[in-house]
């Protein structure tokens, strides 16, 4: 029979269709793998923005024709040639929603352009570790109980650890005990060999030098050792205690100079087993970049100009009170009972409490609000000759006390009524301070009784303490989950930001009032954004618009 | 308000019978053994929820700042927590912020492993199927330093083991490793610190357990989703209990807390009933 | 005087404004600033313990001298503390010098865990009865105001407890025993926390008010004295 053959290749009907079906299928395929490769001009690396230096951000275009469920390989080198050595890292990125870069707001911004871009962060510490130091080998080994640095005994457990590489919890207690006394052994090993250099490079003086050179390695327990070997054990241990302090800090350096390098980095698309490169003139793309430390967080721009203008306000307002003394501040009826209570006590010649809280510290701007109520309350006192009485529970709060409370009675002109004996620690731990503060009131009877600062649990305990004395209580506290407590036992509460207007109300000192007043616009620009934003959010669900630019404004990242 | 001295004596004398009644609330539930059946809330649920859902060998941060006072509230859920880690086979890595309350957590979760251990005669080892790195002063600090490496921050255990090589923490090199972590706290450091330190800047889920007083003030976190799940006091650590299907020391609170709760409503009610009684007879009175 | 007041306001307005700086900038060397900061506040308030340790011990030795009330226990107080110095200066045997063991029980341990805790636990168990007592004194409906907090009171007491689902279904019927836990839930997280949120709002602006004010040093009775 004669089969007909194509005249261009010579083939069988048969076989051609077979030969050009593969053909175009191939083709097909290559043609499919190659529109699904990112856009070469998208590929690019920059630096992890508003960070400490230590990531970059590796950027590309999703493909329009993208095969679902697509990976991408990010290569990573530490030179060009590197990749041809096969010496990189890959990073793999699965196609989906958490990979394109409209999941990152706080890096990409809201654009629409997000949805088609993919991004990897990459930190090249993680990838390119600092060298450890290496772990000894059998051969090694031998050298050392040749030496004898270790016995033989010791040399068989070492080497029977150093070959076992089974999994921790398929060990046997012997194999354990084994592997455990050859990673201390390597510990101690590896302090001796870096001796020299650690001398060389000053990080140890020569003395330390011979001295830990002359420290041998045994594990005999404690009370089998002499006098003289416990002090050489005792001296190793602070002593290795110091080198990984420092090679902590020598760590540190080395991943702050990983992290500064320069990369090199390829992408492909795998799909299935084919790994296609973003290509340019015919070879793999190589794109290089670096991470640097920045200098500023752009996420927290909105915190930093609202503080700014905040302050602003308040400068401003404090140089207009200058000028024009007399602003209104409203009655706080907790403070106008200030004289009353202090008048009361003189009166009935019982002493005035000042109790600072349980969680003072003067690091803590209720303690110091209380520390400026407490120079007021104490000159007053002073005045009205009568003795007030501070409990402390932090040292420091305590020195500040004894010296507000000295200045106070020296400008009453009553130097000699001061009793460094009324202002003292009273305890520094939270009950403790409850126990010795209840006695004192419960024997000392006072009359008036103030609670300012920073209250924990111990402002009930305190509080209904003073109340079964009979005495008038005034509160002040920012901590509002013990508000309650305050406002149910005391005769006075002064609720959050009051304890902060005190020190002014009080004084009357026209700056302190301007800086009230600013606080008053901050209140009414908070309440009108609130207002002003939930309307346009619910409008936003309403109509079907996009608000989330507003959001973002008032977002820190 | 100025009080009379006999004003202060019926005060006093008032006093003296609510404390007594609630001597009494309190104690005879503890003594008749008595229980009472009661509906998880919701955040505990997703706090259950969420520990429930990681795979087994999934690393839990568990950091138990609170000292001997507030343990009364605390351990309760500390310990449902590790039963639960345990259970799943999670691995619980348990720190503390608070030098006071090493010890206590140090033991609690000694005895925890140990009923474990007697429960399904496996061992339960630390290094292995738990760490506990102790205390270290620094709190956000620590913290930061733990996101960046953990194994750095803390180079050796309570127990002077090494980090480095420890079979439990493999895998876990910074907590931006980790799979979830739980704080129960009772004061600061605390919860608000372990948001703005840790899960806010590494990423990781985050649920907490606090005093009862305390927990209103993580609503906010809960409702803008920084926190996963919250327990409050000595309910929170019953309903934890609850749905673990362990009844342990919070269920058997529960009943205390209920009638504590009932007495003093009834005693709340019973005085302005009298308030009540009082106004309508000088109304009466002035009527008349 | 200079260096009574233009050095410490000068101090306090640098390292205010750089920690102010601290937290804008992701810089390396700005970590490394507040983990210095933060030591050198360790360091100093590890010095001030020494001033509180002196006053409190010469306040107590005020009151043995001159016989006041309560006299009895300012000795307690010097018991008690030599007692836990001698014990933990002997630290199981070591000394003071050596860690304390972590494999046995000591001396301090013993009395730390077996005095100081039970002592804090039973002032803390007290809150139970002041709270009852309070409780009891406070809420009564005086006027509009009072009887709102006394519902929300009596409501969220009740509905954090079990024994209110079995009230409930006892008085609505089975499928709605948890309305008294839904209103207690309802009061927490809708007024209660608008309420604390507006607080928490004043407080923040309170809080950066007072900090301008102690940074450019309109504030400076925290230096002790008057602010002239």
């Amino acid at each position: 029979m004669n089969i007909p053959t194509h005249p261009a290749c010579g083939m069988t009907l048969a076989r051609c269709l077979a030969c050009c079906g593969v053909l175009l299928a191939g083709g097909a395929s290559v043609s499919a793998a190659s529109a699904a490769v990112p856009d070469p001009n998208s590929f690019q690396v920059i630096d992890l923005p508003s960070d400490d230096g230590s990531a970059v951000l590796v950027l590309w275009a999703r493909p329009d024709n993208e095969v679902q469920g697509v990976r991408y390989a990010v290569e990573i080198a530490r030179s060009a040639t590197d990749f041809e050595s096969g010496g990189f890292k890959t990073e793999v990125v699965t196609s989906s929603a958490e990979a394109l870069a409209s999941a990152k707001p706080e890096y990409f911004g809201r654009s629409s352009q997000n949805d088609r871009r993919y991004f990897a962060e990459i930190s090249p510490v993680e990838l390119f570790p600092p060298p450890k130091w290496p772990k000894l080998t059998p051969e090694r080994l031998n050298e050392l109980a040749k030496a004898k640095v270790i016995t033989q005994s010791e040399l068989t457990w070492a080497l029977s650890a150093a070959e076992n590489t089974l999994a921790e919890d398929k060990l046997s207690a012997g194999e354990k005990t084994d592997r455990k006394w050859l990673e201390d052994f390597q510990g101690y090993m590896e302090i001796q060999d870096r001796l020299n250099e650690l001398a060389r490079t000053r990080v140890i003086t020569d003395a330390e030098l011979a001295r830990a050179r002359s420290v041998p390695w045994n594990t005999r327990p404690d009370a089998e050792l002499s006098a003289a070997e416990k002090a050489k054990r005792k001296w190793f241990e602070s002593f290795v205690g110091y080198i990984k302090t420092e090679d902590r800090k020598a760590r540190d350096a080395q991943t702050a100079a990983i992290n500064r390098a320069t990369y090199y980095f390829r992408l492909a698309v795998l799909d299935g087993a084919t790994k296609t490169y973003v290509e340019r003139d015919g070879r793999p793309m190589v794109v290089s970049g670096s991470a640097r430390a920045n200098l500023f967080k752009w996420g927290k721009l909105n915190n930093l100009i609202f503080s700014l203008i905040f302050g602003a306000v308040v400068l401003a307002f404090i140089e207009v009170a200058r000028r024009r003394p007399g602003l209104f501040i409203r009655k706080i009826a907790g403070l106008d009972a200030v004289d009353e209570a202090i008048g009361r006590s003189t009166e009935m010649d019982c002493p005035v409490f000042f109790v600072h809280g349980g969680g003072s510290d003067v690091g803590d701007t209720a303690t110091i609000a209380s520390i400026s109520i407490l120079s007021q309350v104490a000159r007053r006192t002073a005045e009205h000759d009568s003795r007030v009485h501070v409990t402390n529970i932090d040292p420091i709060v305590t020195a500040v006390s004894q010296e507000v409370v000295q200045q106070a009675y020296t400008l009453a002109g009553r130097p000699d009524a001061y009793n460094p004996d009324d202002v003292a620690l009273v305890a520094t731990d939270q009950f403790s301070y409850v126990a010795a503060v209840s006695g004192a009131m419960v024997r000392e009877q006072p009359g008036a009784i103030f609670f300012m600062g920073y209250f924990n649990a111990e402002s009930l305990l305190l509080a209904e303490t003073g109340a079964s004395t009979g005495a008038i209580q005034v509160a002040g506290t920012d901590q509002y989950i013990q508000l309650p407590f305050f406002i149910t036992t005391c005769d006075y509460t002064l609720i959050g930001e009051e304890l902060y207007a005190a020190s002014a109300y009080l004084s009357r000192d026209p700056r302190l009032l301007g800086s009230l007043r600013g606080q008053d616009v901050g209140k009414a620009f908070l309440m009108i954004t609130i207002f002003g934003v939930s309307v346009a959010m619910t409008a936003a669900v309403v109509v079907g618009w996009d608000f989330t630019w507003l959001m973002d404004l008032f977002i820190a990242r | 308000m100025t009080r009379s001295p006999a004003d202060l004596l019926r005060l006093r004398r008032t006093r003296h019978v609510i404390y007594l009644l609630v001597a009494a609330v309190v104690v005879l539930p503890y003594l008749f053994q008595l229980s009472m059946p009661f509906k998880p809330s919701s955040w505990a649920e997703k706090l259950y929820h969420r520990v429930d859902s990681l795979k087994s060998g999934s690393h839990v941060l568990l950091s138990f700042d609170y000292d001997p006072a507030s343990s009364a509230e605390l351990n309760p859920m500390a310990q449902a927590l590790l039963r639960h880690c345990f259970a799943k086979g999670l691995v619980p890595i348990v720190m503390t912020h608070w030098v006071t309350g090493v010890s206590q957590v140090e033991k609690l979760l000694r005895d925890t492993a140990e009923e474990v251990q007697k429960q399904t005669g496996k061992p339960v080892e630390s290094g292995k199927d738990y760490v506990f790195l102790g205390f270290k002063p620094g709190t956000s600090n620590l913290v930061l330093n733990m996101g960046e490496n953990l194994k750095a921050a803390f180079d050796k255990d309570f127990y002077k083991q090494p980090t480095e090589s420890m079979p439990a923490l493999t895998g876990v090199q910074s907590l931006k490793n980790i799979d979830m972590a739980v704080d129960l706290a009772a004061g600061t450091p605390g919860v608000e610190m372990w948001i703005v330190y840790g899960s806010d800047r590494f990423h990781f889920p985050l649920g907490a357990g606090t005093t009862a007083v305390q927990a209103p003030q993580l609503y906010p976190f809960i409702k803008s989703n920084q926190l996963v799940g919250l327990l409050g006091g000595l309910r929170g650590a019953a309903d934890y209990e609850q749905l673990l299907k362990k009844p342990a020391d919070a269920t058997r609170g529960m009943l205390a807390q209920s009638w504590t709760h009932t007495l003093l409503v009834i005693l709340i009610i019973g005085a302005n009933l009298r308030l009540l009684a009082g106004l309508f007879r000088r109304k009466r009175t002035r009527d008349a | 005087m200079v260096y009574k007041r233009l050095i410490p306001l000068l101090l306090v307005f640098v390292i205010g404004l750089l920690g102010f700086v601290q937290e804008f900038v992701p810089h390396p060397l700005s970590g490394q600033f507040r983990e210095e900061m933060t030591m050198w506040f360790r360091v100093i308030g590890g010095f001030a313990l020494f001033i509180g340790a002196y006053s409190l011990l010469h306040m107590h030795v005020a009151r043995i001298r001159r016989r006041m009330a309560g006299w009895g226990y300012s000795v307690f107080v010097f018991l008690g503390a030599a007692v836990m110095i001698a014990v933990g200066l002997h630290n199981g045997g070591l000394g003071p010098l050596a860690a304390e063991p972590q494999d046995r029980m000591t001396w301090f341990k013993w009395g730390y865990e077996n005095i100081q805790v039970p002592c804090s636990a039973t002032i803390f168990s007290i809150l139970a009865f002041f709270m009852a007592s309070a409780a009891f004194r406070t809420f009564r409906a005086r006027n509009v105001g009072a009887a709102l907090l006394l519902g929300a009171a009596v409501i969220v007491m009740f509905g954090r407890v079990p024994v209110s689902e079995a009230v409930g279904g006892w008085l609505f019927g089975v499928g709605h025993s948890g309305v008294f836990p839904r209103a207690a839930d309802a009061i927490m997280e809708y007024p209660n926390l608008a309420a604390q949120r507006g607080i928490m709002l004043g407080v923040s602006l309170g809080v950066i008010s007072q900090a301008v004010r102690i940074l450019f040093g309109i504030e400076r009775s925290y230096l002790g004295g008057s602010d002239e």
